[in-house]
């Protein structure tokens, strides 16, 4: 079955790049515009993986992530960030908020290809 | 790919820009609202990200050192000012211009783009290793060329894994770990398991595992780290690189038992206890001296055992093979389900002691093909022919006893190919061949079976002239037409040669007829097929093991017959088929295939049986197909073969006998000779008659 990836990006070229690359791939892909938005999906349905910016309005990436690991359905499911920050500070805040990795920005759709494969085969 | 969402990108950055200029009037009214510059901050940092991923190199550099203003604003380390405000309408310009522009080509622009960036800088301490601030600055300078890697061999690597319990919580599947690193070489993996609590406690949340990874590879220590990248902080990882050689993959004796004593001590390994496999570097003189050393480092991987050892081992382990089956079965009768539990794991065992003997006895036929390259080359200067003997698939591997069978057939069949077959050099020229004969000897599985192909490319055989002999020698009656495979066959009869006077080659009383009842000794089967001018080709049909065979039980009478499986294509019922009878030859009609049949009952009881809900067996017979009648077919088994004693010895259409489970005995029927010896009974009815 094809696995569910929610994409959570402010950014609508970004959101259309990794939804095109990941439905390319045969992902099942859902789409969030911020955190806030993001939410309406977590309602217990199956998703496979998380991939989240960090700056966004309304909600966002760090707190997303530590609403996401507070649902039970979804406590364990990886979840990876976006940054363009090489600073380990950015990293651990978001790791300490339950992140599984992080992909780099900018990013080429290998790239984010083989960070997903990382954490769900 | 990319390209299609360059265009988006672009208007999605100009919708940035717009905000942010707004922003900024309203910053210039409130520089103290926090929300703005995150705002601010936000629409650069996309247009900052989105840059560098859709080819505006340039942009993205140019906006990373405004960003780095706003951040500083952002962490209270800067406070807003006009002159920053104005510097960052201006940058905004810049942008769109960047944004229409693409990447810099121009010097003139580069080095504008240069001050631009000096100027932002000043409020700032330039991060000289920010990678995309230093690429602004020197935007020509390549990057520094790696050194090329030298040719590194593989480096071998313990790598000891320690989670922390909590590794599950953030979605970390550790196991993927464990796939990237053995993807990147050899390796050997052991689990430390201790810190799992009892069932009771057991929470499968929690991690209580650890794991020590060998690894044989070409890459580097980076590259291990980097498929820890994710669990850094909740993995403690620790890389330690063994003494080389390539140990790992083969995995040699002594290391299978330091790895057995670690998994069963939960000691973790030591990078010391690999030195012992360290190479000891050869300096070249002293060969005797070495070699002595090395004798006595070197712990024993192979032994030489004497066959007949092995042969009592695979007779043993063919007793108890018998003997777990009546236990099996008792203990379903008696149903305590500790006795069944222990005959499940006695059967668990008795397979694999099946399979280790079962192997330990086979060996390759190649070992043995080399005394025929030998003769073929002797036999070339004898004979004055040029030949050669090629050989395909020579690792094939068989049972001892088998191979020990098969060396004199194929002895003759190579003989008879250079004595025979293969013509004198003139007379091949003359046939437009290759003045050189070739004989090829070819092994391949084939199902349960080994087939070995020997064929020459030599004058083949001429059925006119066969046929002739066989007249002249009374096996065939004059007037009676014969199929092609049929005059061949010929060849099997006893006392008929070919050749037409008896050579030193190969004659020498050993006819084909011996060759079909040796290769018959061992359950194989012999056929042949010869094109005049073109060759002649035997195939030995061999099992793979003597004393262990697939076979299918049947009754007749209510005594236990076994028919080896593999000699069976088909069972058929007695509704699927047409009988007819003329004469004596009984046949029906299969799939528009007139096939005769034997009723087994008869032949052994004589006593007929019209129950229709008999079974009827479809057995290969040469290229042909036989039916065998039975009257009842119990299922599947393995079975244990054992001889005949010494007063049933000439019984030759039973092989064997095997005792079953149920420590009843069955008898196992060699099909061919059956039906040999059924068809020779007939003509000799017919003949009396």
């Amino acid at each position: 079955m094809a696995k569910t990836v929610l994409i959570v990006d402010d950014s609508e070229s970004i959101r259309e790049v990794v939804n095109f690359t990941l439905q390319n791939e045969g992902y099942e892909v859902l789409v969030g515009v911020d955190g806030e938005d993001a939410l309406k999906y977590l309602d217990g349905r199956n998703i496979d993986i998380v991939i989240t910016d960090l700056h966004m309005p309304n909600l966002d990436g760090l707190g997303l992530i530590r609403k996401v690991r507070e649902m039970d359905a979804y406590k364990h499911i990886p979840i990876l960030f976006l940054t363009t920050e090489s600073q380990t500070e950015k990293k651990m805040e978001a790791k300490e908020a339950g992140a599984t990795g992080w992909i780099i920005k900018p990013f080429v759709p290998a790239k984010l290809l083989s960070a997903i494969s990382r954490v769900i085969r | 790919m990319l390209d299609k969402f360059k265009q988006k990108f672009v208007e999605e950055a100009l919708d940035n820009v717009a905000d942010l200029e707004e922003a900024l009037f309203q910053l210039e009214k409130e520089p103290e609202n926090e929300e703005l510059v995150e705002r601010i901050f936000r629409s650069m940092h996309t247009i900052k990200g989105g840059g560098a991923m859709f080819g505006f190199n340039d942009l993205s550099a140019f906006t990373h050192n405004l960003e780095t203003i706003f951040d500083m604003v952002r962490n209270k380390k800067l406070a807003v000012d006009k002159e920053i405000i104005s510097l960052t309408f201006e940058s905004l310009d810049y942008i769109r211009q960047l944004l229409d522009l693409g990447d810099l080509t121009d010097e003139e622009g580069i080095n504008r783009q240069k001050e631009y960036i000096a100027k932002i800088q000043r409020y700032f301490t330039p991060d000289v290793s920010a990678p995309a601030a230093s690429k602004a600055a020197a935007p020509a300078a390549p990057a520094p060329a790696a050194p090329a890697p030298a040719a590194q061999s593989k480096k071998n690597y313990l790598i000891t894994i320690e989670p922390l319990p909590t590794l599950l919580d953030n979605g970390t599947n550790p196991l993927f770990i464990l796939d990237d690193l053995t993807a990147m070489g050899d390796w050997k993996t052991m689990a430390f398991i201790k810190d799992i609590p009892p069932y009771a406690d057991f929470k499968p949340l929690t991690l209580g595992i650890r794991w020590q990874v060998l690894l044989s590879t070409e890459q580097d220590v980076n590259d291990i780290k980097d498929v820890f990248i994710f669990v850094e902080d909740e993995c403690k990882v620790d890389i330690a690189e063994l003494v080389p050689g390539n140990y790992i993959a083969e995995s040699p004796e002594p290391l299978v038992a330091l790895l057995a004593k670690a998994a069963a001590d939960e000691q973790y390994l030591k990078a010391a206890d690999f030195e012992q496999f360290k190479v000891v570097k050869k300096t070249a003189p002293k060969p005797k001296e070495e070699k002595g050393k090395a004798a006595a480092d070197a712990k024993i991987s192979t032994m030489r055992v004497a066959s007949s050892k092995i042969d009592e081992l695979v007779n043993a382990v063919s007793e108890l093979v018998t003997m777990q089956a009546q236990f099996s079965l008792l203990a379903e009768k008696n149903g305590d389900p500790n006795l069944i539990a222990m005959a499940e794991q006695m059967e668990k065992l008795t397979r694999q002691l099946r399979e280790n003997s079962f192997e330990m006895s086979l060996i390759p036929l190649q070992g043995e093909l080399v005394r025929f390259q030998r003769l073929v080359r002797d036999l070339s200067k004898t004979l004055n022919k040029e030949l050669e003997f090629v050989v395909e698939g020579g690792d094939i591997e068989l049972d001892k006893n088998i191979i020990e069978h098969l060396m004199d057939p194929m002895l003759h069949i190579i003989r008879n190919s250079a004595d025979h077959g293969i013509e004198l050099p003139e007379e091949r020229i003359k046939k437009g061949k290759n003045p050189k004969g070739t004989i090829l000897l070819k092994a391949f599985y084939s199902g349960s079976s080994v087939i070995i192909k020997i064929s020459d490319d030599g004058k083949g055989m001429d059925p006119d002239k066969l046929l002739k002999k066989g007249i002249e020698r009374g096996l065939v009656d004059p007037g009676v037409t014969l199929s092609k495979s049929e005059i061949l066959n010929l060849i099997f009869a006893s006392g008929f040669s070919t050749a037409e006077k008896v050579s030193d080659v190969s004659g020498r009383g050993v006819g084909m007829d011996v060759v079909k009842s040796k290769i018959a000794e061992i359950r194989g089967d012999v056929i042949v097929d010869s094109e005049k001018d073109q060759g002649t080709t035997l195939t030995l049909e061999l099992p793979l093991t003597l004393s262990i065979i697939d076979g299918l039980l049947t009754k007749v009478k209510g005594e236990q017959y076994v028919v080896p499986l593999s000699n069976i294509e088909r069972i058929l019922t007695f509704v699927e088929v047409e009988f007819s009878q003329s004469g004596l030859s009984k046949s029906f009609l299969y799939q528009g295939e007139q096939i005769s049949y034997i009723d087994v009952a008869e032949l052994f009881y004589s006593q007929k049986q019209d129950d229709a809900k008999r079974k009827i067996l479809l057995v290969k017979f040469g290229d042909r197909r036989v039916g065998l009648v039975v009257d009842e077919i119990v299922g599947e088994y393995q079975i244990v073969v054992k001889p005949l004693g010494r007063y049933m010895r000439r019984i030759d259409m039973i092989s064997g006998a095997s005792v079953m489970g149920d420590g009843s005995l069955s008898l196992v029927i060699d099909t061919n000779r059956l039906i040999n010896y059924y068809n020779q009974r007939r003509l000799k009815k017919k003949e009396s008659e």
